[in-house]
């Protein structure tokens, strides 16, 4: 095993223990808003782990995957954001 | 052999900069500060892990790749912090004790709404209950 | 505008140019050379399509580092205030006074400001004067030198790039 080779296996590990600290955040979280930052960070850890597997494997097509993933983390984003928005208002109507 | 050693660098310097964003993530004590905070070393650590990436493929098309994949992170990561923040702010997440409001006043004026205008910016334990069912 | 338009079709001719002709040999330091030497001609070009743009481009290099640089600066200071357990933070919320106006200048502007160091921008007032930022590091109070920091830092630049001096 190549120096090379090792550090990435050591990136991919410190990656990991980093997606199991947004997790503890993901269900920790006091409010929703909390949740969605958690879950962007997550989503990125999962863009780094897809573009260092993909040197271990020596697959270019994984990249294609972090490009798509990065796209679909901030759709998510927005509409969580959005269905925040919505709900306030629609939580006032429904008040007065 | 220096393309390995500095892509083994690059990679490792931005797992690390995850790392501080996810610690950062637990250890900060208010949304906005742990959003500000993750938000850069996010952004960081992607460019560090990616530019590692292209460095060992020495390929003109996974350099395109990448350019793409940094230009969506750099336009979009800002964007999804300022839009989620904006949404706490109107939904009434709480500040942290030491945070200095004064100068929010003014946008709580603006909000000709009652229920944000009432709003109590620090977060209490009660208020973390109620906050939980929307 | 021009610049990214520019920067595209750079990226667009470096594949072409890498395709098309097989002598080039194809790693890195030949797709960063070529990718210089279209950006270069595409500049030149810029010459004919908007004058304003082509003699401001050494302005827009220079934000462009200095962007990186504030990048760099802000993730050191999260990783120094992760990393030592006591906490040197004093938050406030600063409402700085805007001088852009366009659309395009004011989300450039609050897209710069989440990433520098400390920095959150929360939304903009409805009469767009006013821009809410939510900042981590404020000594005693004083919020004035926040507001300076950003407006000398960032805003100044973004708008000797934007705005046209002989329109104006």
């Amino acid at each position: 095993m190549s120096l090379f080779i090792t550090a990435a296996y050591i990136a991919i590990a410190i990656i990991s223990i980093s997606t199991i600290l947004t997790l503890v955040r993901f269900f920790k979280g006091p409010s929703l808003p909390d949740r969605v930052i958690s879950l962007d960070v997550f989503s990125a850890n999962l863009l780094a782990v897809l573009a260092i597997y993909s040197v271990l494997s020596e697959e270019k097509a994984y990249l294609n995957v972090a490009l798509i993933m990065s796209l679909i983390a901030f759709v998510g984003t927005m509409t969580f954001a959005y269905y925040l928005v919505q709900k306030r208002e629609k939580s006032k109507n429904y008040d007065q | 052999m220096i393309n390995d050693l500095l892509s083994a660098a690059f990679m490792l310097g931005g797992s690390i900069f995850m790392l501080i964003a996810s610690i950062g993530m637990v250890k900060f004590p208010d949304f906005y500060i742990r959003n500000s905070a993750s938000t850069k070393a996010v952004v960081l650590g992607v460019l560090l892990i990616l530019l590692g990436v292209g460095i060992h493929y020495n390929d003109t098309m996974i350099f395109i790749e990448i350019f793409a994949i940094l230009f969506f992170i750099f336009l979009i990561s800002p964007l999804a912090a300022h839009i989620v923040s904006r949404a706490a702010v109107i939904t009434g997440v709480g500040f942290w004790e030491k945070t200095d409001l004064e100068e929010l006043e003014d946008y709580k004026k603006e909000q000709d709404k009652e229920a944000i205008r009432n709003t109590k910016w620090f977060a209490t334990s009660e208020q973390d209950t109620s906050q939980r069912k929307c | 505008m021009v610049i990214l338009i520019n920067l595209f079709v750079a990226v667009l001719m470096t594949w072409f140019t890498q395709t098309i002709y097989p002598g080039i040999p194809n790693n890195g330091f030949a797709t960063l050379l070529l990718f210089a030497g279209w950006n270069a001609v595409l500049w030149l070009l810029t010459y004919f399509l908007s004058e304003h743009s082509f003699h401001r481009s050494r302005q827009i290099g220079s934000l462009v580092l200095f962007y990186l640089k504030e990048l760099l600066t802000a993730s050191l200071r999260v990783a120094y205030e992760v990393l030592t357990p006591q906490d040197h933070m004093q938050p406030a919320v600063v409402a700085i006074p805007l001088e852009a106006e366009t659309d395009f200048e004011i989300t450039l502007l609050a897209n710069f400001i989440t990433l520098t160091p400390g920095t959150l921008s929360i939304d903009v007032s409805k009469d767009r004067k006013t821009l809410y930022v939510h900042e981590v590091y404020v000594k005693a109070g004083d919020t004035d030198k926040v507001k300076r920091q950003i407006k000398e830092g960032f805003e100044k630049r973004i708008l000797k790039i934007t705005r046209n001096p002989n329109q104006a």
